[in-house]
């Protein structure tokens, strides 16, 4: 009983101070308290009272609330109850979120960051005994609510207002519908946020802006809005922080990142320094060999790394991108081509075949100039193809316009 | 075959609720009448043993659509022994045997011994019911003579061999009551539906059937609340059991503590293995048959079997619980697959056949025959809906034999799911070369799931191929596999062929200048077969089809070849040899075209457009 009487001195000393980091960690499920208030809470009876007795609403309810997914999930340990009562924690304090203020916000990414984990382990939970995974659904659901009131807070100082709250808020959501595969369900938060009334971006804390940029940059990726992907996923890597507490979670952040933000850069012609790969081992088992067969012009490892790595990037998501990027790996074949014959505007299409089969593709002269009118057709290629002749006319200047000008 | 006896049909008794019916009665909460009659009967009866007779509420009581059903503890003990044996005789009940004309309940005693089938004694219930009420009617109840009168005509749908219910099937006086609480109209609701099992082992008929006896049709869907309080120690399986039908319910109780105790033996990691080959198996096979009942086990309580034995029928969408007199039986319907083959062959009447073939694969669901002839099935329609290039139907038939696949069933899996990736790919719908974002993935996802065996697949390998020239935009290969296309696959293809030509043309007008001859068109285009390049004949006539197809295009045309010469969009017989196509004049009609196909997509069914 004693502990539970320091705990909850503890929890309303926080929040007459206003401390939200404190009350948060008093909150958070893999806290000391916990364990601590194991014994104490099983002989307890009557929670809401001996809760209600020391806080006042509505923490006293939210507190209670905690303490009942420690005594009646986590003591008991079972899984399905702890997201549940967990979902209910979320819910008393979502509800009472409105009236609060900024010093509060601690305390939200920690209740709804265990709910996502609770709700995560819950599910598979369900999904090993054959049930359908529903626990994530209701998280959704519960943090959405929190997003609204931190989005449209209308509090009059932007000081204490809750909208500094929204992009980590929206971030765990993203996070959460991607992975539910309901990326098609991001558009009407994120259009939320475009049209609200916020600070910038970039006066938030640069780790919800490294986040949201990162996931903004693999949405544009999914969606095969390269430039924009690009752009997005750039700012995160550089932003993104390699050295600090947590190292490891850092690199594992910057090596998401570049999962996709590599694929994009080769779409846009840009190929990885190759410190990058000594840097990041994973993501140069990955796609060390597409660089190289897109620097060498090499079609035929690219080929083989295309089905050999298939299942690892159809895994990880950018298969697709991938295998569009092999066009500038023939491209960069071509303009080898071109320049072992001087550069002249008339290139023999049977040259080319010679360089397809010395790459290692053995195909024939018709395939070769399907190649090549598709290359045109992309514009990879600026020139035009003499069927009478069976030769390339190639533009003056610039037959092989950079692969960052060609459009996607 | 159940028992019977007349004491049954005394136990049946009307209004007493400790015999009552494994027919409980809709949810009370439906109208308030049934409650407060409820309430009037209990207060006048004494329920607390089976053996307590039953009163006659003071009131002449309309006739409700409820029936009483009693607690359950009191049927346990009531039809407790009804479980052991088929012989054994149910307990007598305080009944009034004047209430019912004996040769009655004979009558219907001997209707029920010919429907030992749920569905058979569903229909025979309602058909007794209904000459009762009409007899009631007439106030010519003691007046007929029930010994004599035939009975009831779907009692002749009689089942034989096949059926697998009757050894467990028995007569319970529960069967009964309710015919005869309608009768006196003693009937009264249950305050609170609690369901009564009866004795656990009997497979009675299931929920959704019992119901439509006594309540409007409104009621059927509604499910049944339960008291859980007597259902299983384990909180979580109060849920699942709810699911099911009470009468399964005691059942299933049992079954688990049996399972429970035969995985305790089992070594931990096999026993996991076990429960997830189970459950996958369980997966597959409710996925493929699309059954609601996640946890009924036994089927073979709820299998239909039928007894027509005509070959042919045509297809009619099911409204209700199907009649064993249409269905036809495995051995039936495996020569019907035979006549049907024969016919399609011999007179290629799609309308007829397809029809045919949904009705026949309507009697194999509807008796859940789920086996290599059900793939035969599926797989026959299949391809002869590819044939005729109807996709819809395809489609159908596809999503159902991936499902039968799973369970595993033996089948052409690789020629299949070489139709699957086609079929996927020609759903997409494309701008440029680029597939739509919302659709790929399915296509991808497929992809992931592929094994090196399946990759190896003569119709998968095509497949894929065919999938990386699309993707890439290789006209050249493309069509080099369209005309070289194993099984059906060219079928699928046909769908997406004109789609891509038309973008192989665009590409060929931008690239070249300043004319490409017909014949380059033809052989790329794969109006020209790859083995009939030296074949004269086959040349000069792919020409022609190339020509056709171009002039219909709108592509533009020039005469005297290379190089300057007259531009013409109507190139005349002669000349044909020398014409050439204008392929700068000829770009903005294929870019144009091919702006319009994409801006078409797919609809619902599947097909594209």
């Amino acid at each position: 009983m004693n502990k539970i009487n320091a705990y909850l001195a503890k929890v309303s000393n926080a929040i007459d101070s206003e401390n939200g980091e404190k009350l948060a960690a008093a909150l958070r499920l893999d806290d000391d308290h916990v364990y601590k208030l194991a014994d104490a809470l099983g002989k307890v009876h009557n929670l809401p009272s001996v809760v209600g007795n020391r806080l006042n609403t509505p923490w006293s309810d939210i507190v209670a609330a905690h303490l009942r997914v420690v005594k009646e999930g986590i003591l008991e340990e079972s899984e399905e109850q702890v997201a549940s009562l967990q979902n209910a924690l979320a819910q008393t304090f979502h509800d009472a979120f409105t009236g609060m203020m900024r010093w509060t916000l601690p305390v939200l990414y920690t209740i709804d960051t265990d709910l996502r984990r609770r709700c995560i382990k819950a599910d598979n939970v369900r999904l090993a005994k054959g049930d359908k995974a529903r626990w994530r659904e209701e998280a959704v659901r519960g943090i959405s609510k929190a997003f609204a009131a931190c989005c449209t807070d209308r509090f009059g100082i932007l000081e204490k207002s809750k909208k500094w709250g929204t992009y980590r808020i929206l971030n765990l959501l993203l996070k959460m519908y991607t992975e539910m595969n309901q990326t098609n369900l991001t558009s009407t938060i994120l259009r939320s946020v475009a049209n609200a009334d916020l600070p910038s971006l970039d006066q938030f804390p640069i780790a919800d802006q490294v986040t949201f940029k990162y996931y903004t940059g693999m949405l544009a990726f999914y969606d095969e809005q390269y430039k924009k992907a690009e752009e997005c996923l750039s700012f995160a890597l550089k932003r993104c922080k390699a050295k600090g507490p947590d190292t490891k979670r850092l690199a594992k952040n910057k090596m998401l990142i570049l999962n996709y933000l590599i694929p994009t850069r080769l779409l846009c012609g840009t190929l990885p320094h190759p410190t990058l790969f000594e840097k990041y081992p994973i993501v140069h088992r990955l796609y060390g060999n597409f660089v190289l067969a897109i620097r060498n012009g090499d079609v035929r490892l690219y080929d083989e790394s295309l089905s050999k790595k298939q299942r690892e990037l159809i895994r990880r998501g950018t298969w697709l991108a991938v295998e569009r990027a092999r066009i500038v790996a023939v491209r960069v074949l071509f303009r080898k081509t071109w320049i072992i014959h001087d550069r002249t505007t008339r290139v023999p299409m049977a040259a080319f075949r010679q360089a397809m089969q010395l790459a290692g593709t053995e195909v024939d002269l018709d395939e070769v100039q399907c190649m090549l009118a598709i290359m045109i057709d992309r514009g990879y290629l600026k020139g035009y193809l003499s069927f009478e002749k069976q030769t390339v006319v190639l533009k003056n200047e610039g037959p092989f316009p950079p692969v960052a000008s060609v459009p996607l | 075959m159940g028992t019977q006896s007349s004491t049954g049909m005394n136990t049946s008794s009307i209004g007493t609720p400790a015999s009552s019916a494994a027919l409980y009665s809709q949810q009370s909460s439906a109208t308030s009448q049934p409650l407060a009659y409820a309430d009037v009967v209990k207060a006048g009866n004494s329920l607390a043993s089976a053996t307590s007779g039953w009163t006659v509420p003071a009131q002449p009581l309309p006739k409700p659509s409820y029936t009483y059903v009693a607690p359950r503890d009191q049927k346990k003990e009531s039809t407790q022994n009804g479980t052991s044996t088929p012989g054994t005789p149910p307990q007598k009940k305080g009944f009034d045997s004047e209430r019912l004309p004996q040769s009655l309940r004979e009558y219907v005693l001997r209707a029920f011994e010919k429907a030992p089938n749920p569905v058979l004694r569903d229909r025979v219930q309602n058909e007794l019911k209904v000459m009762i009420d009409e007899a009631t009617r007439k106030g010519a109840l003691w007046i007929t003579d029930w010994s004599t009168k035939p009975l009831p005509s779907s009692c002749k749908d009689s089942v034989d061999g096949e059926q697998k219910g009757p050894t467990k099937f028995q007569i319970k006086s529960t069967m009964l009551p309710p015919k005869a609480n309608v009768i006196d109209g003693l009937s009264s609701p249950t305050p609170k539906a609690k369901q009564a099992s009866p004795a656990p082992g009997s497979p009675l008929i299931p929920a959704k059937r019992r119901k439509s006896l006594y309540l409007p049709d409104t009621a059927l869907s509604k499910p049944i609340p339960v008291d859980s309080s007597s259902d299983s120690d384990n909180p979580s399986a109060d849920e699942t059991l709810k699911k099911l039908p009470p009468s399964q319910r005691q059942k299933e109780i049992e079954k688990r503590k049996e399972r429970a105790k035969r995985f305790k033996t089992d070594d931990r990691k096999t026993r996991e293995n076990k429960e997830r080959e189970n459950r996958r198996v369980r997966e597959a096979f409710l996925a493929a048959g699309a059954e609601g009942n996640p946890d009924v086990i036994d089927w073979d309580e709820y299998t239909i079997v039928g007894t027509c034995k005509k070959l042919e029928k045509r297809y009619l969408r099911l409204t209700s619980a199907p009649d064993p007199a249409n269905v036809r039986p495995l051995h039936i319907l495996r020569q019907t697959l035979e006549l049907l083959k024969e016919k399609w062959k011999n007179e290629q009447n799609y309308t007829y056949i397809c029809d045919q073939f949904k009705s026949l694969r309507q009697d194999l669901t509807v008796q859940r025959i789920k086996n290599d002839f059900t793939v035969a099935v599926y797989e026959t329609h299949a391809r002869i809906a590819l044939e005729k290039g109807d996709l819809g139907e395809y489609n159908q038939c596809a999503a159902q034999l991936l499902q039968l696949y799973k369970i595993p069933l033996s089948g052409n899996v690789d020629e299949f799911l070489g139709y699957t990736i086609l079929y996927l790919i020609l759903t997409l719908n494309r701008s440029d070369t680029h597939l739509d974002p919302s659709l790929a993935p399915e296509l991808v996802k497929l992809l992931g799931t592929l094994t090196d065996t399946d990759k190896s697949g003569r119709c998968v390998s095509h497949a894929l191929h065919v999938r990386t020239a699309v993707t890439i935009g290789n006209y050249h290969r493309l069509f080099h596999l369209y005309n070289t296309a194993p099984k059906m696959c060219a079928y699928l293809m046909d769908h997406f062929a004109e789609r891509e030509r038309l973008k192989a043309m665009r590409v060929i007008c931008k690239a070249y200048r300043p004319d490409i001859p017909i014949d380059f068109v033809a052989k790329e285009l794969g109006f020209l077969y790859p083995n009939q390049e030296d074949d004269g004949m086959a040349v000069v006539r792919a020409r022609e089809e190339t020509y056709e197809w171009l002039m219909e295009k709108g592509a533009v045309f020039k005469t005297d070849g290379a190089g300057g010469g007259k531009r013409t969009t109507d190139p005349t017989g002669d000349a044909k040899e020398k014409i050439t196509l204008d392929t700068r004049a000829s770009l903005p009609v294929f870019a144009d075209l091919v702006r319009r196909v994409q801006a078409k997509g797919v609809d619902i069914k599947g097909q594209i457009h």
